[in-house]
């Protein structure tokens, strides 16, 4: 068995992927089906951000890779020059 | 074929198949309201994924075992080989 | 009436065990301590096979008492490659093998030779080519990993297994048996370092059609503490990785 901690921050990541994926489901999926004056698509921005968002975060996502490996090879380099 | 390259040709015809929907492009004559589900398409596709990594990996460090067992037998055993190890002109 | 067949091994079958070594003053006895005591157990021909890298800490010099306690079950072979790499401690220690089975391991002891009886089970079940010991999947588990450890570890092969699909559930791990002629066609075909190199010996061997069969171990980290998984590690982790996902 995993320690306490482990198991909460390990369940936690699932409880919030499955909210996320069920928001964003509906949001997606079942929306464009529902009546536009029913009261649900209150609690959904409009469609255009359920892409503009996710996109924002991937590259949100992908910069910050991208500049972790950079300072990581840039402190390499400095590294190989002092010695 | 190596991965780069099934990788490649999966999204290539995910990628087709999405725009001849999105684009007209073989007038389907599609209703609007599947037209609505079709373009944002490859980002939920995308957010799925993320989403289930993210639940992969979660549950995968919940359920990661941790072998208090094995490491105290481990010691009981490192015991066992220095007190034998001694009897046989070993020092450490 | 199987476990009659368990207490008398077929007679031709014999396990070589090779060991790296660098600075295992401490570890090598103990190591080769729980070696000799589960292989008498089990009654299975054995030889531990110990390389060691030019260590300073006269971890040659314990090889050798060791050698005069345990006699002609123990060979040592020194190399002096300033880079340890794998590969070449495993050529070095094949050309002294008389076993047809090897099995590779840490000397650290965070693999527990006590799992060797089970792979040599595992193998003789199926006929595999191939048993790798599996901290991911079963009762296999460690010992001694903080929180940030087990995240990078489970992320790390989580992507492996998405974009290689290898098969099997721990690819970095490094606790095997091969089938003596299998590990010296992979060794052939394998280009990579450190443990991208045990990635790539799997990837490969599913590729050439090898049967890989999996034992849960338990991974007894001591020395956590002192070597951190570093963004060196990591970077270099992803290379690797990136490497295998486009030329395999």
């Amino acid at each position: 068995m995993a320690t306490w901690t482990d198991r909460a921050v390990g369940m936690g990541l699932v409880v919030f992927s499955i909210l996320l994926f069920t928001y964003y489901s509906i949001w997606v999926i079942v929306l464009p089906f529902v009546n536009s004056d029913h009261a649900i698509h209150h609690y959904f921005l409009p469609r255009e951000y359920s892409v503009i968002l996710p996109v924002v975060a991937a590259l949100v996502l992908v910069l910050f890779i991208g500049g972790f490996i950079t300072v990581v090879l840039w402190k390499n380099k400095q590294k190989k020059k002092v010695n | 074929m190596t991965k780069l390259m099934e990788w490649l040709l999966g999204l290539s015809l995910i990628g087709i198949l999405w725009s001849i929907v999105t684009f007209d492009l073989l007038d389907l004559r599609i209703s609007d309201q599947y037209l609505q589900v079709a373009w944002p398409l490859p980002i939920y596709l995308l957010v799925t994924f993320g989403c289930y990594s993210l639940a992969v990996v979660g549950y995968r460090v919940a359920t990661f075992n941790d072998c208090e067992a094995a490491a105290k037998e481990l010691q009981e055993q490192i015991q066992d080989a220095k007190r034998d190890l001694q009897k046989k002109g070993l020092h450490f | 009436m199987a476990s009659q067949k368990m207490k008398t091994p077929k007679d031709s079958d014999k396990y070589s065990v090779l060991l790296p070594t660098y600075n295992e003053r401490e570890n090598l006895p103990l190591i080769v301590w729980l070696l000799v005591k589960y292989f008498s157990e089990s009654g299975n021909k054995y030889e531990i096979i110990i390389i060691d890298d030019g260590s300073p800490d006269g971890t040659q010099d314990i090889a050798e008492h060791l050698q005069k306690i345990y006699g002609s079950d123990i060979i040592m072979d020194t190399i002096l490659s300033a880079s340890l790499l794998l590969g070449t401690a495993y050529i070095h220690g094949m050309q002294h093998a008389s076993g047809n089975f090897i099995i590779i391991m840490d000397a650290d002891l965070s693999h527990h030779p006590k799992f060797i009886p089970q792979f040599i089970r595992k193998q003789k079940e199926s006929g595999y080519d191939i048993v790798s010991g599996t901290r991911y999947s079963g009762i296999g588990g460690v010992y001694g990993w903080d929180l940030r450890r087990k995240l990078i570890s489970r992320g790390a092969n989580f992507i492996t297994q998405v974009l290689l699909r290898p098969g099997t559930s721990d690819l970095t791990g490094s606790f095997r048996l091969y089938k003596k002629e299998v590990l010296q066609k992979l060794i052939e075909k394998c280009v990579s370092k450190g443990y991208v190199f045990q990635m790539e010996m799997i990837v490969r061997a599913k590729q050439l059609g090898y049967s890989v069969g999996e034992v849960p171990i338990s991974f007894v980290d001591r020395v956590y503490g002192e070597s951190k998984l570093g963004g060196n590690e990591i970077v270099s982790f992803l290379k690797g990785l990136m490497t295998l996902f486009a030329t395999t």
